[in-house]
């Protein structure tokens, strides 16, 4: 995996377009996975339900959600595995030290997940082939849903790194790392989550007469919409929890205003959906369906933006470190690439030294003029181009000037001395003669 | 009749219920603005350029890194090495000037602190080879030092564990 | 900057994290920057030592300062240094205590009309001095100048700047002036001073009442030098004396002398060495015939020892082919004092061994001190109010002095008197002006213990207090009163005097090496035989016997002279004869006690002519009947006599009665019985070699060990209850000084503890005791929070910050060693100075006690691990280990199979205590004769 070690965000714009195009990803892939994993456990639990009290209701609904849940093969494809593609991609940029470890997890979770995929939709086929409403085998379902499940929880996992790089040097030592409490915290309040917006999905589909079937009556439509209300309020209700075990359990460095600012959104969004659901006008009109589930659309983007603000501050200095050091990283890129075969080791050596020149030297001295030290097209020429007398000086560097500061020992590793020394020397005495 | 007496209370219910919530979350928030940010440092010394634009190695200020359990703040002689000519016009660098011609140490505002009860020293963990950002974080990218990682025990002791360092008490425990 | 600004800093560094220790939120504490870099090899973190002198007693030992942060934190004894050679008495380890006492004097104080003191400046204070000198000079009244014993470049200081001011020099005052031996090898021998006794090169030594173990003349080399002859097993040592001494009860054997009559028994001894035939050089005849001839029957019932115990010693002398005399002590602070010394003196010129074992050539000095008759004389001339000025320097005559001198009285008739000190004693109290001097460590000076042994006096911290050194202190005097304002500081004097002697090369090594050695020659000296036989003759008739019951003030270990009683941690430590921390009693003996009834802790009051005390009562095992003892420093202005010619006091009170009051008195007594209660703790000879076979069973899995399983031997024979261990422990381990009412209460808190058990016969044995690091610890196996546990060195560690105060590993400890904290105890400012920073300041409700000091350990691995090596054999010890002036405890790495541990603890001699509990100790005891051990 060496290749994943040059991956680094060029710049900050670029690391920071990536971080709103997962943000973007994200916000279409999470839902969608949720909404499949919530859709397909209640359908399986009505099909369940269904076997037992033998009431055509229940397996209808379920029917009927399975196949909201399980549309064509294509949007499974481009929302369920293609996302993932770029998140996958994304991280191997963010976590540009630790891509071989996303690189052996994401591989996991793709096959997980499409194993996941791939089993619900053998189930839903055999509601296609089933002629009357017969109750099927859960089975493979819920086979299908467990996949699901575990998918998303290792996705928590990796997911969880972006908070906290400290981890990183551990993580390469031993993957176990990769648990954390804030991890499994944000699983949780992604599960509640996925169930509230579930249950606001029933709502609607309870609101309006399921797909113009016949006899449909007013009580299998009150099943459903009271059905949709509950798994929303407990959801809404369990939300907080997790909210704020996520602030507990986040690591100092992601903590910002911001942070604090959109958990307390979040509160107040599931708040307002407590509120709707509480005070819903009874049977007869439109359910509250539609504002709760446009409240969920909005809780999902506020927990989004405090995750990506998280993220930020977490990773603020690393990037902000990479920003420093981009002219140091392009130097080393063209010290690669040595043009001609015959000058290559001669070239590479002067870049080394113009590259260390640029690093340490420059902040205080120039060839022309003087800027803290003295114009090095005056110094050098003193050590009559000898580099070991350079070398020497450049290693525990004495007043030589007193119209100067003295040099501060830099504590070079010696192959830098030597390329640096040859480097000025070269510079000089070539200045010299042209 | 009944009904329009039930919806205050459920109200009051829901309402209530999430406000607990929301005043732990604005508590949390204000210990953290109180203790949890970087502090102001009486000479607003910027690590970002010294170490990340100059790449002045760490132990090129804090000497007693590798030979201490202290890493040690420089003395001020070491500033001024540079400092009598570099930048000298800055306010900051004036400050620093100040201190150095009025013999007035510098009190820095501590980051990082350990417990009374521990002994740890610097010396052994940068002799394991161990990199200052592993505790310190990118300090090269910091305008303000601010503490990464929560120095508590199990922090330290995840660490240990990872590299197979020693994890009898006595290592740490005074 | 100095070096010592830069350590201050750094110090306020660490120490502000020290102080405010609150878990790891951030931006409390300060982190500073230091003007200047420190000098090469100074590194903040990490302990630096630095050579100086201890001034605690005359002795002079050398000292290694541990400073941490540029605080001194605590103090050892300077390996190879020649007077102690690495060891540390009790004294000078608490002297660290006396630089950071909380009632230091912190400035100069004058006496107001309200004969209160009001801090002056010392610009003013120094004026004053001059001023009065030059009035009392003109107005015909002598200026004095009285101090401790001074040697060394002070001494000559202050004669040069006496000369300059025509101020009278007076003779030195010490309690123990040794003025009966230095007046005796006057008469013998023409050389009127205190000589140098090779103790290495005897082959049996004879102690006639000194000390040598506590105070006399240099205990700690004495210690360090017997207890090697002892451990090569090389000497027999006998030990003669009326009452019952730390001394005594460690020699091979000791004789209880009747109070006064030690000359008896001598000149028996004498008789029978020249009846045996002669010997080079012999007696010159009028000596011999002039001595008188006793049968054993009549000495021995003129000395009070049984006929069997004088053959014995007589024949040990006769013998032996290098025996050492040496007399001193109480025996010859008595009216026969003088032939005591001198009788001794002849028994050594007979042996012809005088070059060899009484060193005249390094005498002691002690030629400047002075005696009670100087004294008496100089309260007489204060009381004839012709003193205009006096100084008393380091000096505590107000106490030391008996009564009938009334020195405290005279001495307000002087027209100014100075008090130079640093705590506010009896003497300083009287005193009209106050002058605080420096410790020993805040300044520059020189000592010359013995001649030709002159050791360095260096500051490791600047002065806590608006303190100045003596030698500072007359250079200004000197200034002023000569016009031409002060010269130079003691510093440059001294350094200039250095230079002259040593030269810059050689001034440069004393620095740096804390002490220069100079070699004489050997000083032949030869017996008068005229004032031998006059002193002889002369003793026929003189009466030396002392009305009995007589009471004898004995030297302190812990106080030497009274000196220590400032001290809290001495106080703290108990007296390991009778394990008593704190407060004052009277020793009497079993018989005594019986016939009077008297039990332990009863109050007395003990008096004679014209002087009572009331006193608690010690029983005293040991002690003979008709003798009661206290030390020097319980009882103040004594009433003794003045011994007509030595000028000596003769110090015992003679016709003492004992009178109970009938109360009971509150006296910590630490050790619950003075017998083994057939325990075995030390197993009696006969029955060693019987091992406990029986294999243990145990639940809990073996501990294994990797690369050290640390461990310490403690060699019975050796330890002679010093307890300079204790206190180094103490101080090494920021052990708090917890007072007598916890110690009434038993809440002690030493980790180490000298545990004294008496033989029916009175014979001691001492038992240092100390967390044993059982590898089966019943501790470990009880604490509900694993603070106790085994750690893979094999040390039995306690978790401070993890101890919830159960303490049920204290009840389930057989060796009784963990201490709790029942309070916070704090330090009082500036003692908390003292405090080492590698330790955590144990808080209330917290179990503590012995770590075989861990953070010493730590320090030495980490050493070897930069070097990339296991610790090597003696690179790390314990401070006990280290400050044991006999070394008698040796620590190491068991696993290390040619450790000195691993030999010593497999020799035959070893134990350990209480085996058969199956606790298996890390502690092993060596125990019977020292001959073949490994040490």
């Amino acid at each position: 995996m060496a290749s994943w070690g040059n991956l680094q965000p060029l710049s900050t714009e670029f690391y920071s377009l990536l971080r709103y195009g997962l943000f973007l990803v994200l916000f279409l892939h999470i839902p969608f996975v949720g909404f499949i994993i919530g859709g397909s456990t209640v359908s399986l639990l009505l099909n369940f339900l269904g076997k037992e009290k033998r009431d055509p209701a229940y397996l209808r609904f379920s029917k009927e959600l399975m196949e909201t849940v399980m549309i064509r093969r294509w949007p499974l494809f481009m929302f369920g595995i293609v996302p993932l593609l770029l998140v996958w991609f994304a991280y191997a940029r963010i976590l540009f030290d630790s891509t071989p470890l996303s690189w052996h997890l994401w591989s996991a979770i793709l096959v997980v997940l499409f194993a996941g995929f791939s089993l619900l939709r053998r189930y839903r086929s055999h509601w296609d082939r089933a002629r009357d409403l017969r109750p099927l085998p859960v089975g493979i379902g819920a086979a299908g849903l467990l996949a699901m499940i575990l998918a998303f929880f290792l996705f928590s996992n990796v997911y969880g790194i972006l908070f906290n790089p400290e981890k990183l040097p551990l993580l390469r030592k031993q993957i176990w790392f990769l648990l954390s409490w804030n991890a499994v915290v944000k699983f949780l309040l992604f599960l509640a989550f996925f169930f509230g917006m579930t249950g606001g999905v029933i709502l609607l589909l309870g609101g309006r007469s399921p797909g113009g079937e016949e006899g449909t009556d007013a009580g299998s439509r009150g099943f459903v919409r009271d059905l949709g209300a509950i798994l929303t309020f407990s959801a809404t209700l369990v939300l907080p929890v997790f909210v704020l075990f996520d602030l507990v359990t986040l690591p100092e460095i992601a903590l910002s205003a911001a942070v604090f600012a959109t958990s307390a959104a979040v509160l107040l969004l599931s708040l307002a959906v407590c509120l709707i659901l509480a005070l819903a006008p009874g049977k007869g009109e439109s359910g509250p369906g539609a504002r709760v589930l446009a409240l969920y659309v909005l809780i999902f983007f506020a927990v989004l933006v405090h995750d990506n603000a998280a993220v930020g501050n977490a990773y603020q200095d690393r990037i902000g470190f990479l920003a420093l050091q981009a002219p140091a990283a392009g130097t080393e890129h063209a010290k690669e690439a040595p043009r001609d075969e015959a000058t290559a080791a001669g070239q590479a050596a002067a870049n080394a030294g113009k590259a260390v020149f640029e690093a340490k030297c420059s902040g205080c001295h120039r060839f022309d003029i003087r800027v803290v030290g003295p114009p090095l097209n005056v110094a050098v020429p003193k050590y009559g181009g000898d580099p070991e007398k350079l070398k020497g000086f450049i290693r525990n560097p004495g007043k030589v000037n007193p119209d100067y500061p003295s040099m501060p020992k830099l504590g070079l590793p010696e192959e830098e001395i030597d390329a640096v020394a040859k480097y000025l020397i070269g510079q000089v005495q070539g200045g010299g003669s042209s | 009749m009944e009904r329009n007496l039930k919806k205050p209370a459920i109200l009051l219910a829901v309402s209530g219920y999430f406000g607990v919530f929301l005043l732990i979350t604005v508590a949390l928030g204000f210990s953290w603005y109180r203790g949890g940010q970087a502090p102001d440092q009486p000479i607003a010394f910027p690590h970002t350029i010294h170490v990340s634009k100059l790449s002045l190695p760490c132990n090129f200020c804090h000497i007693y890194v590798d030979r201490s359990r202290h890493a040690g703040a420089p003395a001020l002689e070491t500033c001024m090495s540079c400092h009598r000519a570099i930048a000298t016009e800055r306010e900051e660098i004036r400050k620093l000037t100040r201190h150095y011609e009025e013999k007035r140490p510098v009190l820095w505002i501590r980051v990082y602190s350990l417990p009374e009860h521990v002994y740890f020293s610097h010396k052994r963990h940068v002799k394991a080879g161990v990199d200052c950002s592993e505790c310190h974080g990118m300090v090269g990218a910091m305008k303000k030092i601010r503490r990464v990682g929560s120095l508590e025990m199990g922090w330290c002791v995840s660490c240990h564990r990872a590299k197979g360092a020693p994890r009898d008490c006595a290592t740490c425990h005074k | 900057m100095k070096r010592r600004d830069f350590l201050r800093i750094v110090g306020v560094l660490t120490g502000s994290t020290l102080i405010s220790s609150c878990g790891s939120g951030n931006g409390s504490k300060k982190f500073i920057s230091s003007i200047l870099p420190p000098e090469e090899g100074i590194i903040p973190g990490e302990a630096i030592f630095s050579p100086s002198t201890c001034t605690e007693c005359p002795a002079g030992c050398g000292l290694s300062v541990t400073l941490r942060e540029g605080w001194p934190i605590k103090l050892e004894g300077a390996p190879g240094h020649p007077v102690n050679d690495g060891g540390l008495c009790i004294r000078g380890q608490s002297s660290l205590t006396r630089l950071y006492h909380p009632k230091r004097i912190a400035n100069p104080m004058l006496r107001n009309g309200g004969g209160k003191f009001q801090g002056i400046s010392w610009e003013k204070a120094i004026s004053l001095v001059s001023e009065s000198l030059a009035d009392s000079r003109g107005s015909g009244r002598k200026n004095l100048y009285l101090s401790g014993r001074t040697t060394g470049s002070l001494s000559a200081l202050t004669g040069m700047v006496c000369r300059k001011l025509a101020v009278e020099r007076l003779p030195e005052f010490e309690v123990y002036s040794h003025s009966a031996v230095k007046e005796a090898n006057g008469l013998l021998f023409g050389q009127r001073e205190v000589p140098h006794y090779r103790i290495e090169n005897a082959d049996f030594l004879l102690t006639v009442g000194a000390d040598i173990l506590e105070t006399h003349i240099s205990p700690v080399s004495c210690t360090r030098k017997l207890s090697r002859a002892r451990g090569r097993g090389e000497i027999r040592w006998f030990h003669v004396e009326p009452h019952l001494s730390l001394t005594g009860a460690n020699a091979d054997k000791r004789f209880a002398v009747l109070p006064g009559r030690e000359a008896v028994l001598l000149s028996y001894m004498l008789r029978h060495i020249l009846d045996r035939g002669p010997r080079r050089p012999g007696l010159p005849p009028e000596v011999a015939n002039a001595l008188q001839r006793l049968s054993a029957e009549s000495a021995s019932e003129g000395t009070g020892i049984p006929v069997g115990g004088l053959q014995e010693i007589r024949d040990a002398i006769a013998n032996a082919r290098r025996p050492l005399v040496i007399a001193g002590g109480v025996s010859t602070a008595h009216p026969e004092g003088l032939e005591v010394a001198a009788m001794a003196g002849m028994i050594q010129w007979v042996t012809g061994e005088i070059p060899g074992l009484v060193d005249f050539a390094r005498g002691e000095n002690y030629g400047g001190v002075g005696t009670f008759r100087d004294m008496e004389d100089l309260s007489g001339r204060l009381g004839k109010g012709e003193v205009g000025v006096l100084f008393l320097s380091r000096t505590n005559p107000v106490f030391s002095l008996p009564k009938a001198y009334s020195f405290r009285e005279n001495l307000g008739k002087a027209k100014l008197s100075v008090g130079m000190g640093d705590l506010l004693d009896e003497t300083m109290q009287e005193a009209n002006l106050v002058l605080p001097l420096s410790h020993s460590l805040e300044s520059w000076g020189d000592a010359e213990p013995r001649r030709g042994v002159v050791s360095l006096v260096k500051p490791v911290l600047n002065p806590l207090h608006d303190t100045l050194s003596e030698g500072d202190i007359l250079l200004r005097l000197m200034g002023k009163g000569s016009g031409e304002g002060s010269p130079t500081g003691y510093r440059e004097y001294l350094f200039d005097a250095w230079g002259r002697k040593y030269g810059k090369k050689g001034r440069d090594e004393f620095l740096k090496r804390g002490y220069v050695e100079e070699s004489f020659p050997a000083k032949r000296v030869f017996l008068d035989g005229r004032k031998a036989a006059s002193l002889l003759e002369g003793m026929k008739s003189s009466a030396g016997e002392l009305g009995r019951p007589v009471l004898v003030l004995a030297p302190s270990l812990r106080t030497y002279d009274g000196r220590g009683r400032g001290l809290p941690l001495l106080s703290e430590i108990p007296d390991p004869l009778t394990t008593i921390s704190y407060g004052r009693f009277l020793s009497v003996s079993p018989g005594t006690a019986k016939e009077s009834g008297l039990k332990d802790r009863e109050e007395v009051t003990v008096s004679s002519a014209d002087w009572s005390e009331v006193l608690p009562v010690k029983v005293q095992p040991g002690l003979q009947d008709g003798v009661y003892q206290v030390f020097r420093d319980f009882v103040a202005s004594p009433p003794l006599r003045t011994e007509k010619r030595t000028g000596g006091a003769v110090e015992y009170i003679d016709g003492a009665r004992l009178v109970k009051s009938g109360k009971m008195a509150a006296v910590p007594i630490l050790s619950g019985s003075s017998s083994q209660q057939g325990r075995g703790l030390i197993p009696d000879p006969a029955h060693k070699g019987e091992k406990h076979h029986h294999g243990r069973v145990s639940l809990y899995p073996e501990h294994g060990h990797e690369e050290y399983r640390w461990a310490m031997v403690i060699d019975l024979a050796l330890c002679n209850g010093c307890s300079a261990c204790v206190a180094a422990c103490h101080i090494e381990n920021n052990v708090p000084v917890v007072g007598k009412k916890d110690h009434l209460k038993g809440r002690e808190m030493s980790w180490l503890r000298i545990e004294p058990f008496y033989g029916d016969a009175g014979d001691v044995e001492f038992l240092p005791m100390l967390c044993q690091h059982c590898h089966a610890a019943p501790c470990e196996t009880v604490c509900p929070v694993y603070a106790a546990y085994h750690n893979p060195e094999g040390l039995n560690v306690q978790v401070y910050n993890r101890c919830v105060g159960t303490r049920y590993c204290s009840n389930n400890c057989p060796y009784k060693v963990r201490r709790f904290n029942w309070f916070w105890h704090r330090w009082e400012k500036p003692l908390n100075r003292m405090q080492n920073p590698d330790l955590e300041t144990r808080g209330v409700g917290v179990m503590e006690k012995c770590t075989f000091c861990i953070q010493r350990i730590r320090a030495a691995k980490d050493r070897g691990k930069d070097e990339g090596r296991k610790v090597r054999d003696g690179e790390v010890t314990t401070a006990c280990a280290q400050s044991c002036p006999t070394g008698a405890i040796v620590f190491g790495n068991l696993l290390d199979a040619d450790s000195r541990v691993s030999r010593l603890a497999g020799s035959d001699r070893a134990y350990r205590v209480f085996e058969a509990l199956g606790t298996d100790p890390s502690v092993y005891y060596l125990h019977g004769k020292t001959r073949g051990s490994g040490s």
